[in-house]
C-alpha cells in the first residue's frame, strides 16, 4: 500500500458493492462474501492500474469518481433501488474501474497480466501482495461469482471501458517457443 | 473515507497485532453464535462468516506471500495454513447450507470452532510472530495498511463534492474531466503526453 495520503479504498469499496449488488451471489451469505472477495480483488486491480500514482488517485478522490449513474441505467433498475446502507455510496463508484474489474472478472488471461500491471503501481508498496481469489479462484469461488464471472453476463458493462484496458496493458507477451511448437 | 470494517486503535501500525485481534473477534462471535438461539443465532452466524471470509482473504492477499518469501521453510509453513484455511471453508459451506435449527448445526459449528482457533493459534506461532521477527515496523505497518483497506466497507456518505447520490446522477460520469486533468498535469509537469 502506499504511504501516500491517497487512500482509493472507498472507491474500490463501493465499486465492489456495485458489481456484487447487480450480480448477486447465488445462495447464502457466504456465496455473497466469496463472491465479495474476489470482486473486491478485481476491483483493487483495476483501481491501481487506472490511477496508479499517489497524484492520479489525489486527483480522483478529490474530483470525484464519477458514480454509479449509468452503470444503473445500464443494467436496470433494480440495481439502482437504494439499499439498507443508503445509496450516498454510490456517488464513490468509479465507471471505468468497474468496467475493467468485469472485463478481469470474465478473462483469466488477462486478470493475470493486469495484477502484473498493478503491482508495479505506487499504492502496492513494493509488497509481494497475491490476488488469488481473482486469479485462481477455487470450485466455491466459481459457484459463488457465476453471474460476475460471465463473460456475457457482465459484457454490457465490460464493454464500456474494455479498448482503454487493453490499451493500458500492452500487447500481450508473444507466446513461449514450445507453444509455437504445439501449435504447428 | 470508507468505513472500517474491523480493526484501528493500536493495531493500527502492526498486522500482526491487527490480526491476533481479529482471532479474538472470531473466537469471540463463535461463543456468541454458539449460544444464542433462533434469529439471534442466524445474525451471529453470519457476521461470523463475513469476518472469517474478510480475514481469510486479507491474510492470503497480504500476510502469506510475505511469510513465504522472509521465513525459513515459508512455503511449507504456509501451504500448512492454506490446507487448515480450505478445510474450514468447506465445513462453514456444509453450515451455510444449514438451517441454524437443525439439530447437526452446533455439533458442526463446534467442531468448526476448534479446528479454526487452532488454525489460529498455529498462524500465530509459527507464522506471524516470526514474520514480526524478520519484518521492519514499516513493512508492517503497510501489512496492516494493506489489510484494513481490503476489509473497508463502502462509504456511508456521499462524496464531498456531490450532496446527495440523485444530484450526482444529474452530474454523470467525470471519467473524461479526471483524464482530462490529468493529462493538463503531467504537461504542466513536462511530462510528454
Amino acid at each position: 500500500m502506499s504511504a501516500g495520503p491517497a487512500d482509493l479504498s472507498p472507491l474500490i469499496a463501493a465499486t465492489t458493492r456495485w458489481l456484487t449488488r447487480a450480480y448477486a451471489a447465488p445462495g447464502g451469505p457466504l456465496g455473497a462474501e466469496l463472491a465479495a472477495a474476489q470482486t473486491r480483488q478485481a476491483v483493487t486491480v483495476a483501481a491501481w492500474l487506472r490511477y496508479p500514482t499517489d497524484l492520479d488517485a489525489a486527483l480522483v478522490l478529490g474530483l470525484g469518481p464519477g458514480g454509479s449513474a449509468r452503470l444503473d441505467w445500464l443494467v436496470g433498475a433494480d440495481c439502482a433501488a437504494p439499499d439498507e446502507a443508503g445509496d450516498a455510496w454510490r456517488t464513490w463508484v468509479d465507471e471505468v474501474v468497474a468496467s475493467w474489474a468485469a472485463c478481469l472478472l470474465g478473462d483469466p488471461a488477462l486478470a493475470g497480466a493486469a495484477v502484473t500491471g498493478a503491482l508495479a503501481a505506487e499504492h502496492a508498496g513494493g509488497l509481494p501482495l497475491e490476488f488469488r481469489r481473482l486469479t485462481a479462484p477455487d470450485d466455491s469461488d466459481r459457484r459463488a461469482a457465476a453471474l460476475l464471472r460471465h463473460p456475457d453476463l457482465v459484457a454490457p458493462v465490460a464493454a464500456l471501458h474494455r479498448d482503454a484496458l487493453l490499451e493500458r496493458l500492452g500487447p500481450p507477451a508473444p507466446p513461449a517457443a514450445g507453444d509455437h511448437a504445439r501449435a504447428a | 473515507m470508507a468505513e472500517r470494517a474491523h480493526g484501528g486503535g493500536a493495531a493500527d501500525n502492526d498486522v500482526v497485532a491487527l490480526l491476533k485481534r481479529q482471532h479474538q473477534q472470531i473466537k469471540e462471535l463463535f461463543h456468541e453464535a454458539e449460544t444464542a438461539t433462533g434469529d439471534r443465532r442466524r445474525e451471529a452466524f453470519n457476521r461470523l462468516v463475513k469476518l472469517l471470509a474478510v480475514h481469510e482473504t486479507a491474510e492470503e492477499e497480504v500476510v502469506h506471500p510475505a511469510a513465504r518469501r522472509a521465513l525459513e521453510a515459508g512455503d511449507r509453513i504456509v501451504d500448512e495454513r492454506l490446507r487448515e484455511e480450505r478445510e474450514a471453508k468447506d465445513v462453514l459451506s456444509r453450515l451455510d447450507d444449514m438451517d441454524t435449527d437443525d439439530p447437526d448445526f452446533l455439533p458442526t459449528l463446534q467442531a468448526l470452532r476448534d479446528d479454526v482457533l487452532a488454525h489460529a493459534d498455529s498462524e500465530e506461532r509459527l507464522e506471524f510472530s516470526r514474520l514480526q521477527e524478520k519484518t521492519s515496523p514499516r513493512s508492517l505497518a503497510m501489512m496492516a495498511k494493506a489489510v484494513r483497506a481490503a476489509e473497508a466497507m463502502a462509504p456511508t456518505h456521499p462524496h464531498p463534492g456531490v450532496e446527495s447520490a440523485t444530484k450526482n446522477i444529474l452530474l454523470g460520469p467525470v471519467a473524461s474531466l479526471v483524464d482530462r486533468t490529468r493529462d493538463a498535469m503531467r504537461r504542466t509537469m513536462g511530462g510528454k503526453d
